[in-house]
C-alpha cells in the first residue's frame, strides 16, 4: 500500500531526531543528524538550514538527499528520498520553522544567538517503509 | 589509525547510521545497531540487519564508499567516520553476543524517550549481519558550529 | 490468501470512517456545548473555568492555562490555571518568550514536540561553541512540559491573550487536538473581549452616574447664579424704566413751563403797560390838564390790555389744568372714567410746544361720547410716546406730515388707531420695536425704551393689545384695542 506523506505527521514534531544523507558530486556520501523534519505539503518537507558546512555543500552539488525519520507513535523507521527545491527566507513554512526555534531558544535565554537562516524545501520522490512490525 | 578516545566513543554510542550512494549518486541510509573496533583499529565492523540492507550493498558493491555516524545521548556527541568497504558477511557467535548486550544501550534510550518497553524491544534489533570497511576519515559530527571539523587520526 | 480478506479489509476501512465520524460528530457536540457555556457569562474568571474544566473533562487535557494581555502589550498575565494547583496564577510571561510568548508576539497558534529534546540539542550545540552558559528562565507551566499547543486568543486582529495546554508526555497532542484547542480558543477570545469590554463599560457607567449625581449639584448651584443675574437684570430694567418715565415727566414739566411762559409773558407785559399808562394818566388828572382824549385814550388803553391779561391768563390757567391733569395722571395710577376724545386733544395741547416747532398736523376723529373707565395717566403716557417716537424716529426736523388718531367702539373695546405719514420702519426691524433698548437712533433722542414702555402700559396696565404695521416711505399705525370698563 502506498505511503502517504500526511500519514507520518507525528514523524514531523521533532520528537526523536533524524538523520540525513547526501553525496558530493565526485560521490562521497555525507551522513549527519539533525533535530527535525518539517512537513511542508502531501508532497513536500522542509529543512532547517543552520550549521551543515558540508550538507550544505553536497546538496548545492547533487540536490538529490535522504533522511530517516521515525513515527514516535508506532516507532517504525522511514526512509525518504528527497530532491533539493528552494531555500525560502520568509513565508509560512519558515514562520513556523522559526516560531519553534525561537520558542526553544528563548526558554533557556538563548533568543537571537540561534537565527533560522532559511527554510530548505524538498520534494519527496519516494517513501520506503524500513520496519514492519506494525 | 582511530584515536583510542574515539574508540572509547564508539564503544559507548547508543545511536548509529550507516550510508552510501549508488551509481547515480543518489544516496541510502539505514540504521547500525552496534560497531566494533578491529585489533588494528583501523577497520570498522559494523552490525546490521540483513532484510533492510539489499540497497546498500548494491552501492557497496557499486563503489564501495562508505560514511557511518555514530551518536550519543542525552550529550548528542555524534562523530562520522568515511572510508572504503572491505566486505559484508554473517556474524560470528561472539558478535551476536556482543551485539545483544549492545542492545540494551539503545532499549535504554528509546524507554528514556518516553516510549514503552515492548516499543522499545521491538525498535532494537537484534543483528544478523556484518559490514566492513577501512577507516580513512573522521569528522566531529557533534551539533554546533564546530561541526565538520577532521579528526586527527593516529599513526 | 483467503477470498474473505477484501471484504474484511473493506469492513474495517468501513468501521474505521464510521468511527471517524462518530468522533467528528461527538467533537462538534461538544465545541457547541463549550461554546455556549463560554458565551453565555460576562464573567471572566467563568469564562476560563469553562473553557478549562471542559479540556480536562472530555479531552483529558490535565494542564491548561489561559493567559491576558496586559495594558502595556509586552506582557502577558496568567488569569486562569487548571492542573497545577494553587501556583501559576498572576505569573507573567513577556512577549517573545517561551511557546506563549512566541505565539503572542506572532500572533499564530503552534504545536510543539518533544520540548525537552529540542532544549538539550540546543543547549549542546551552545555548550559546544564555548560562548556563554545558556540559563533557565522561569516560565509558568509544568517545568517538565514536553508537548504543548499554545493558540492566540485574537478579536479581529487584536491579540486579547493566549490559551495553552501542555503534557508531560513528549508526544501528546496531535492535527485534530490543534484544530480543537484553536477553534475553542476563538470563541474564549471572543468572550474576553465582550467581558472586559463590558467590564470597562461598568466602570464607565459608574463614572458617569458619580458624575450625573454632582452633575444635578452643580445645575443647582449655577441655575441659583442665573436666576440672582436674572433678578438683577430685572430690577435694572426696570430703574431704567422708571427713569425714563422720569425722564419722560421731565420733558413735560419743562414742556408745560415753556409754554405757560407765553401767555404769562404776554399778561406781565400787558400789566405792565397798563400800570404804566394808569401812572401817566393819574399824574395828569393830578395836575388838571385831563382832556376828553386822554381818558378815551386810556379807557382804551385799559380795555385792551385787561382784555389781553385776562385771554392770557385763563390760557395759562387752561394749560396748568390740562398740564396737572395730565402730570396727575401721569404720577398718580388713578382709575376713572372719561371722555377719551377730549382728553386726547388736552394730551395734544399738552404736547404743542414739542409740536409747534415742526411742520406737522394733528387729526383726532371719532365719536365724542366714547367714553374709557380705565387710567387716563397711562392713556396719556401712551399718546405722548407714540407721538416722541414719531417725532423723533419717522420725521427729518422739516418735513411736512399728519399725526392722526382715531377712536372707534367694537364688541365693548376700544380701538385707538395711530399713524403718522413718515419714513415706515423695514421690515426687518417691525419684530423688535417693542423690546426694551431697541432704538435706530441711540445717542440721537432715542433711548429704546418708549414703544416699550407703551407694549407694557397698554398690555398690563390697560388690559389691551397693541399691534404695529409699517410701509417704509409710507407710513407707520400702531393699532391698540383695550377694554372700554
Amino acid at each position: 500500500m502506498e505511503i502517504k506523506l500526511e500519514d507520518l505527521h507525528p514523524a514531523f514534531q521533532g520528537v526523536i531526531p533524524s538523520e540525513i544523507i547526501t553525496c558530493s558530486a565526485d560521490g562521497e556520501p555525507n551522513a549527519t543528524a539533525i533535530s527535525q523534519v518539517y512537513y511542508v505539503d502531501s508532497h513536500h518537507v522542509a529543512l532547517s538550514f543552520q550549521f551543515f558546512g558540508k550538507t550544505n555543500r553536497n546538496i548545492e552539488e547533487n540536490p538529490q538527499v535522504a533522511v530517516m525519520v521515525i513515527h514516535p507513535e508506532t516507532g517504525v523507521s522511514y526512509h525518504l528520498d528527497l530532491r533539493f527545491v528552494r531555500r525560502e527566507t520568509e513565508g509560512d513554512t519558515f514562520d513556523e520553522m522559526d516560531m519553534q526555534l525561537m520558542a526553544i531558544a528563548s526558554m533557556t535565554g538563548m533568543e537571537g544567538v540561534f537565527k533560522l537562516r532559511g527554510a530548505d524545501i524538498y520534494e519527496v520522490k519516494a517513501i520506503t517503509k524500513i520496519d514492519d512490525w506494525d | 589509525m582511530i584515536p583510542q578516545e574515539i574508540v572509547d566513543f564508539i564503544h559507548s554510542s547508543q545511536i548509529g547510521h550507516l550510508g552510501s550512494r549508488d551509481e547515480n549518486l543518489i544516496p541510502t541510509i539505514r540504521r547500525s545497531w552496534g560497531t566494533n573496533v578491529n585489533d588494528t583499529k583501523e577497520i570498522l565492523i559494523v552490525y546490521v540487519v540483513q532484510a533492510q540492507y539489499e540497497q546498500m550493498l548494491k552501492n557497496f558493491n557499486d563503489n564501495g564508499r562508505v560514511a557511518l555516524t555514530l551518536g550519543e545521548w542525552p550529550s548528542h556527541r555524534s562523530y562520522q567516520f568515511k572510508g572504503q568497504f572491505l566486505k559484508a558477511r554473517e556474524m560470528t557467535p561472539d558478535e551476536v553476543a556482543f551485539q545483544q548486550q549492545y542492545r540494551a544501550k539503545p532499549i535504554f534510550l528509546v524507554k528514556d524517550m518516553g516510549f514503552s518497553d515492548e516499543m522499545a524491544e521491538q525498535f532494537t534489533y537484534y543483528a544478523d549481519f556484518v559490514i566492513e570497511f577501512k577507516v580513512e576519515k573522521i569528522y566531529n559530527q557533534t551539533p554546533g558550529p564546530g561541526a565538520g571539523k577532521a579528526v586527527e587520526l593516529a599513526k | 490468501m483467503s477470498t474473505d480478506e477484501p471484504t474484511l479489509k473493506q469492513d474495517k476501512i468501513i468501521n474505521d470512517l464510521q468511527a471517524e465520524l462518530s468522533r467528528k460528530n461527538k467533537e462538534i457536540e461538544i465545541v457547541l456545548k463549550i461554546s455556549s457555556e463560554i458565551n453565555s457569562t460576562m464573567d471572566m474568571d467563568e469564562i476560563a473555568s469553562a473553557l478549562l474544566t471542559s479540556m480536562d473533562e472530555i479531552f483529558g487535557f490535565e494542564h491548561s492555562m489561559i493567559l491576558l494581555l496586559e495594558e502595556s502589550g509586552d506582557t502577558l498575565r496568567v488569569v486562569a490555571t487548571h492542573g497545577y494547583g494553587e501556583q501559576g496564577t498572576g505569573s507573567t510571561v513577556r512577549m517573545g518568550q517561551g511557546v506563549i510568548g512566541v505565539v503572542a508576539q506572532k500572533k499564530r497558534m503552534m504545536r510543539m514536540s518533544a520540548i525537552g529534546a529540542q532544549r538539550m540539542y540546543m543547549q549542546r550545540a551552545m555548550a559546544n561553541t564555548n560562548q556563554a552558559q545558556a540559563e533557565e528562565i522561569p516560565l509558568p507551566g509544568l517545568p517538565n512540559s514536553q508537548s504543548q499547543v499554545a493558540v492566540p486568543m485574537l478579536n479581529k486582529d487584536d491579540l486579547v491573550g493566549v490559551f495553552m495546554v501542555e503534557s508531560p508526555k513528549v508526544h501528546f497532542f496531535d492535527k485534530k487536538d490543534e484544530v480543537l484547542v484553536s477553534i475553542l480558543a476563538n470563541q474564549a477570545a471572543i468572550a474576553f473581549y465582550n467581558a472586559r469590554l463590558n467590564q470597562d463599560l461598568v466602570t464607565a457607567n459608574a463614572s458617569l452616574q458619580e458624575y450625573s449625581d454632582t452633575l444635578e449639584q452643580k445645575v443647582e448651584v449655577r441655575t441659583r447664579e442665573l436666576s440672582k443675574t436674572l433678578d438683577d437684570l430685572r430690577a435694572t430694567q426696570n430703574q431704567l424704566v422708571e427713569a425714563e418715565k422720569m425722564a419722560a415727566l421731565g420733558g413735560l414739566v419743562a414742556g408745560v413751563a415753556h409754554e405757560i411762559n407765553t401767555p404769562v409773558g404776554i399778561g406781565v407785559t400787558a400789566a405792565s403797560l397798563l400800570e404804566d399808562k394808569t401812572v401817566a394818566f393819574q399824574k395828569t388828572y393830578k395836575d388838571g390838564q385831563m382832556k376828553r382824549s386822554d381818558l378815551e385814550k386810556y379807557l382804551d388803553t385799559a380795555s385792551q390790555s385787561s382784555n389781553m391779561i385776562l385771554k392770557n391768563l385763563s390760557r395759562a390757567a387752561e394749560l396748568i389744568q390740562s398740564f396737572k391733569q395730565v402730570a396727575v395722571d401721569q404720577s398718580t395710577e388713578e382709575r376713572r372714567s372719561f371722555p377719551v376724545k377730549s382728553y386726547l386733544e388736552e394730551i395734544l395741547l399738552s404736547l404743542r410746544p414739542k409740536l409747534k416747532r415742526t411742520q406737522l398736523t394733528t387729526k383726532i376723529s371719532g365719536d365724542d361720547s366714547l367714553t374709557l373707565d380705565s387710567y387716563p395717566g397711562v392713556l396719556s403716557q401712551i399718546v405722548t410716546n407714540l407721538v416722541m417716537n414719531s417725532l423723533v424716529h419717522a420725521y427729518e426736523p422739516d418735513d411736512a406730515g399728519q399725526l392722526t388718531f382715531d377712536l372707534k367702539q367694537e364688541a365693548g373695546r376700544l380701538i385707538f388707531e395711530y399713524a403718522d405719514d413718515g419714513r415706515g420702519i423695514p421690515k426687518k426691524d417691525l419684530s423688535k420695536i417693542f423690546d426694551p433698548f431697541f432704538t435706530t437712533k441711540r445717542g440721537q433722542g432715542g433711548s429704546g425704551l418708549g414703544l416699550h414702555i407703551i407694549y407694557n402700559l397698554v398690555t398690563q396696565k390697560l388690559n389691551g393689545t397693541i399691534r404695529c404695521e409699517s410701509e417704509v416711505g409710507v407710513g407707520t399705525r400702531f393699532t391698540i384695542e383695550i377694554p372700554v370698563s
